[in-house]
């Protein structure tokens, strides 16, 4: 079962020289997730579990986070003491088609990866207070805690069809 | 991005983290055949086995993680067992560097890494919450490695191939 994540401990202050591997991982949640969702009937992938987010809401809740960090990455390079709140306008993901919610979050990732690419040394060491955990987070720290977000998405979701194609 | 990747023996690991979060290590390794094969389908034979400034090519690369399987499934026995130290690895790769696994299929390496892998997740989901915070000596670190901390170094492991036959690919272009 998820921790759930509010409730994870999440140190920060990763070298830009980790970069690399935390952009391979977010690079690398799309084929994960295409994988995970193939061949899996619509309404299982729009399904509610007791209320909980169906499977095509955690995938779009990843592209609304991704439009976050988007944002933040420029308020990071741009000096900006907080970081702009994770808020997000409602949303009903589960009337898409699934290949439709992946290509949101295809969109916002490749966007947000070339992003990260364009940075300087310098600038992957500015940092800007994370509003929620009031600790300073650099772009490399963003690119840390949203590979570590996808993951726990990845985990609900494999919960969601363990649950529903396994009972 | 002007930041080059740190060398895998010079990664400093942080092995301190109390809560559970093992389901998130099974995902990632479970999802590292997946983005394996979407990264180097496709890529022509001659970049495949290219050994650029004499280091490992991409097929030696996928290799490697194959030949490392039985040393990460044998580290979680010595876990269970309550060694005091975990196995040695042979730091020199003996194993990936008289393989040849350039003259192996890429079809092939990736299916068999697919197997592996397959058959590690399965055993992972198996353990008991307990077993989870159990532990052992790392040989080369020197620091104790539980069941969770070891897995997460496999899954870096595997994120630092990645991102090596990322830097190959990118040599080409």
């Amino acid at each position: 079962m998820a921790l759930p994540w509010f409730e994870r401990n999440l140190k920060f202050g990763y070298a830009p020289e980790m970069l690399p591997f935390f952009l391979e991982r977010l690079q690398g949640t799309i084929i994960r997730l295409e994988q995970k969702v193939r061949g899996i009937d619509e309404k299982i992938l729009s399904r509610k579990l007791e209320g909980k987010w169906s499977i095509k809401e955690n995938i779009g809740h990843l592209a609304e986070v991704d439009e976050v960090g988007n944002k933040r990455l420029t308020e990071m390079t741009s000096g900006v003491a907080v970081l702009s709140p994770a808020v997000f306008e409602p949303q009903d993901f589960n009337p898409w088609p699934v290949e439709k919610v992946l290509d949101f979050l295809r969109k916002t990732r490749l966007s947000n990866l070339k992003k990260y690419k364009t940075l300087s040394e310098e600038q992957l060491k500015m940092s800007s207070l994370h509003p929620r955990l009031k600790v300073p987070m650099t772009p490399v720290d963003l690119a840390w805690f949203d590979a570590e977000h996808d993951d726990h998405h990845l985990v609900k979701i494999n919960e969601i069809l363990d649950y529903t194609l396994n009972k | 991005m002007s930041a080059q990747q740190t060398k895998w023996f010079d990664r400093k690991f942080d092995f301190s983290a109390e809560q559970n979060i093992f389901p998130s290590i099974i995902e990632r390794l479970r999802g590292a055949p997946a983005r394996l094969e979407e990264k180097i389908q496709g890529v022509a034979e001659n970049i495949l086995t290219a050994k650029v400034d004499g280091a490992w090519s991409i097929k030696e690369n996928v290799g490697h993680l194959i030949d490392l399987e039985p040393l990460w499934m044998g580290r979680l026995e010595d876990i269970l067992n309550k060694e005091t130290f975990l196995r040695t690895a042979d730091l020199s790769n003996t194993k990936t560097h008289q393989a040849n696994h350039n003259a192996i299929s890429l079809k092939g390496l990736l299916e068999t890494f697919r197997s592996d892998r397959q058959l590690t997740v399965r055993r992972l989901e198996l353990l008991t919450e307990k077993e989870i915070y159990l532990s052992a000596l790392h040989p080369r670190l020197k620091t104790p490695m539980r069941m969770m901390d070891h897995f997460l170094f496999v899954a870096e492991h595997d994120d630092h191939h990645l991102a090596t036959i990322t830097q190959i690919i990118q040599t080409f272009h």
